[in-house]
């Protein structure tokens, strides 16, 4: 594991590491797909819901407005669940960091 | 309107009340048809056949000499009592659309048109010259309204604006409580991200509350316009209605009354459409204005899908990078240390110019058989699309690959572009938040300020001991300092040529051959590094040697010193008996 320099202490709970990225899909990833979700079907029903008149000027500006929203919210989502893969793979690292201390640890004093 | 409102209460007085609302047009309808029904019918078909069937369309002058002529022919035909009841009619009508007015702005529309049809039913034989009437029936059509589609679009949209705002607040509470369980470079580095998401999360929120009160709007002006619309029809039915009344009251004794009521109701439903088709104009162009706040709002999300989906794709192109080359260093084993690129796309932990070893989530690739399967995309990334990790916070961190392309003059120049103050602004708040190659040109009472500046200061290293790649992490208020140099350097990089750039500015002849040794795949290659290896340590030995040497015959002139020193104690002791 490296240290950082000229900084304070590090310390990592690879638990609490991976509840942060269980976390990050239950309550950011997962809720962000159901919001795009309700963005997309918000869309108007009914064409002539603003009137007949109007058909042909609101619904499409709406509709283009709720697909953007929705395709925007769904990046959202998959940021979210890239940042969570991200921190799962931290937290193996920070695992595989320690492994192998231990290892080498281990190595060291077989040779002592 | 004076003479009818005359005529008006001369009916109101003649006849008794309708009934209240709507049934009170109808009840006046069938009261009409009761009456005098046959006797319409009958006189209508005499006279479209007759005195006025040649007319029809025709100038006004003829429209008025034939409408008195059919008027006649009712009078006689049905007598007092027609024109009696088609008053009551009218009556009706006003009724209805006072009613109407009073309550909900839908029925209005509906009042209006029924309205329309019981007016156009009552001269009867007569209704080829009120077209104009007719004609102010289409607008009423045109403008009916789904209010429950619309308020249902309205509550949606202020819904999903709480829950965006809400994930932002979780998130943003959330990583500051992972403070308890991770500290270090990486999880600031998690936490800063995050709170540039929340931020983001939270504008999102407000793009879409900020939707619900434009779409909101937009129904205010639609539901403006149709009222002023509808409310400009009922005013002239109603006017209408009362010269009718007032014409049919007279026409007995007075048969020109009917034409001219005739061509004074066309006048003025004429004038009536061209102000509602001016309305209605007016109507769309406010729309339209209000629909561009719309598109402002679409543009906002717009750009936070590319700020998303970016940080999405740099995250997963560094655990990819990050996961080949901790694989191809260290399997399973890997310490982390090539996991430092990862760390830089995904928490910035590579862009800390302090290391931030820590924020290495690519480490965990170590699954030998996955190794071909993450390089097959490896090379269909473009570099100069991934040498830059656009942050959610409006920074960007620069590939450690990139950096050891861009010029040192390129940094300087610009240090130089930064403004003094800033200069003081970081250096008092986070000097460590930029990257040694820029702090290397601060100003000079500011250097000292910047630990990297420090003459004891050394790059950060691996877990063996050796140079680690490092990005640099430019903040989101110095972005706008980057030269066009460096903005070329990022448009022509190379991941492979930047690598070989960093190789060779950071690691000696020797750890390049071990490098080389780990990529070697035949035995000459590795032969020929092994003995390339060998002549080096030799000449590392012989160097060593001479420096020995040197340090020995060095050493004589301490040695004859010490000599002296002895002599000068043995002398003092020799002296002290």
């Amino acid at each position: 594991m490296t240290t950082k320099m000229g900084r304070g202490r590090i310390s990592a709970d690879t638990d609490g590491i991976r509840k942060i990225a269980t976390a990050t899909r239950g309550d950011v990833s997962d809720p962000l797909q159901d919001v795009a979700q309700a963005a997309v079907s918000s869309m108007l029903s009914d064409q002539n819901a603003f009137s007949e008149y109007l058909a042909g000027v609101i619904p499409p500006a709406i509709e283009q407005f709720d697909k953007t929203a929705e395709t925007a919210l769904l990046a959202a989502a998959d940021f979210a669940d890239a940042l969570a893969k991200a921190l799962e793979d931290t937290s193996d690292s920070y695992e595989a960091s320690d492994k192998a201390a231990s290892d080498d640890l281990t190595a060291l004093t077989g040779e002592l | 309107m004076g003479l009818f409102d005359a005529a008006g209460n001369l009916i109101e007085s003649g006849y008794d009340a309708v009934a209240d609302g709507v049934e009170a047009v109808g009840d006046a309808a069938r009261d009409f048809g009761d009456d005098v029904g046959s006797a319409v019918g009958t006189v209508a078909g005499t006279a479209l056949g007759g005195p006025l069937g040649g007319m029809v369309g025709g100038a006004v002058g003829d429209v008025v000499g034939g409408a008195a002529g059919a008027v006649v022919d009712v009078a006689s035909s049905a007598g007092a009592a027609a024109l009696r009841t088609t008053g009551d009619v009218v009556s009706g009508i006003y009724d209805g659309l006072q009613w109407a007015t009073d309550g909900a702005i839908d029925a209005i529309g509906d009042v209006i048109s029924m309205a329309i049809d019981v007016f156009l039913f009552v001269p009867g034989q007569i209704i080829g010259y009120l077209d104009s009437i007719k004609e102010l029936q289409s607008p009423i059509d045109l403008l009916q309204c789904d209010a429950d589609a619309i308020k249902q679009l309205i509550e949606d949209w202020k819904k999903i604006g709480t829950e965006l705002t809400n994930i932002g607040n979780a998130l943003e509470s959330g990583s500051g409580s992972s403070n308890d369980c991770w500290e270090g470079d990486a999880g600031d580095t998690f936490r800063d991200i995050a709170s540039a998401f929340a931020d983001s999360l939270l504008k999102a929120g407000g793009l879409a509350t900020g939707a619900s009160g434009t779409i909101d709007a937009i129904a205010q002006i639609v539901a403006e316009g149709r009222a002023e619309v509808l409310e400009k029809i009922a005013d002239t039915v109603e006017t209408c209605s009362w010269i009718m009344a007032g014409a049919l009251q007279f026409a007995v004794a007075f048969p020109l009354a009917i034409p001219l009521a005739i061509n004074e109701i066309n006048s003025r439903a004429n004038e009536a459409y061209s102000e509602v088709e001016a309305r209605l104009g007016q109507l769309e162009s406010d729309v339209s204005a209000a629909l561009g706040d719309l598109a402002e709002l679409e543009n906002g999300f717009s750009e936070l899908e590319g700020v998303w989906t970016q940080s999405a794709e740099n995250i997963r192109n560094a655990g990819a990078r990050g996961d080949g080359t901790g694989s191809d260093k260290k399997g399973s084993t890997d310490t982390g240390g090539g996991g430092g690129s990862s760390g830089g796309g995904s928490s910035g932990g590579g862009g800390s110019p302090s290391g931030g070893g820590g924020g290495s989530p690519s480490g965990g690739g170590g699954q030998p058989e996955e190794e071909p399967k993450e390089e097959e995309p490896k090379e269909e990334v473009d570099d100069s699309e991934t040498a830059v990790t656009d942050m959610p916070d409006g920074s960007k961190v620069l590939d450690p690959y990139l950096v050891a392309t861009i010029p040192e003059e390129e940094w300087q120049a610009m240090a130089e572009a930064i403004p003094p103050e800033k200069w003081e602004e970081i250096a008092a708040n986070d000097p460590e938040s930029i990257p040694p190659e820029l702090a290397k040109f601060a100003p000079d009472h500011l250097k000292d300020k910047f630990p990297s500046n420090a003459p004891d200061w050394k790059p950060p290293v691996d877990e063996n001991g050796d140079p680690k790649p490092v990005g640099a992490n430019i903040p989101a208020d110095l972005v706008q300092y980057m030269t066009p140099g460096m903005e070329q350097a990022i448009e022509d990089y190379d991941a492979e040529a930047g690598k070989e750039a960093w190789e060779q500015q950071n690691l000696d002849e020797e750890q390049l051959l071990r490098r080389d040794l780990e990529a070697a795949e035949t035995d000459a290659e590795k032969v020929a590094i092994h003995e390339r290896l060998d002549d080096l340590h030799q000449q590392q030995e012989a160097e060593a040697e001479a420096t020995t040497q040197t340090t020995e015959a060095e050493s004589k002139q301490p040695d004859a010193s010490a000599e002296t020193d002895e002599a000068t104690k043995d002398d003092y002791e020799n002296a002290l008996g």
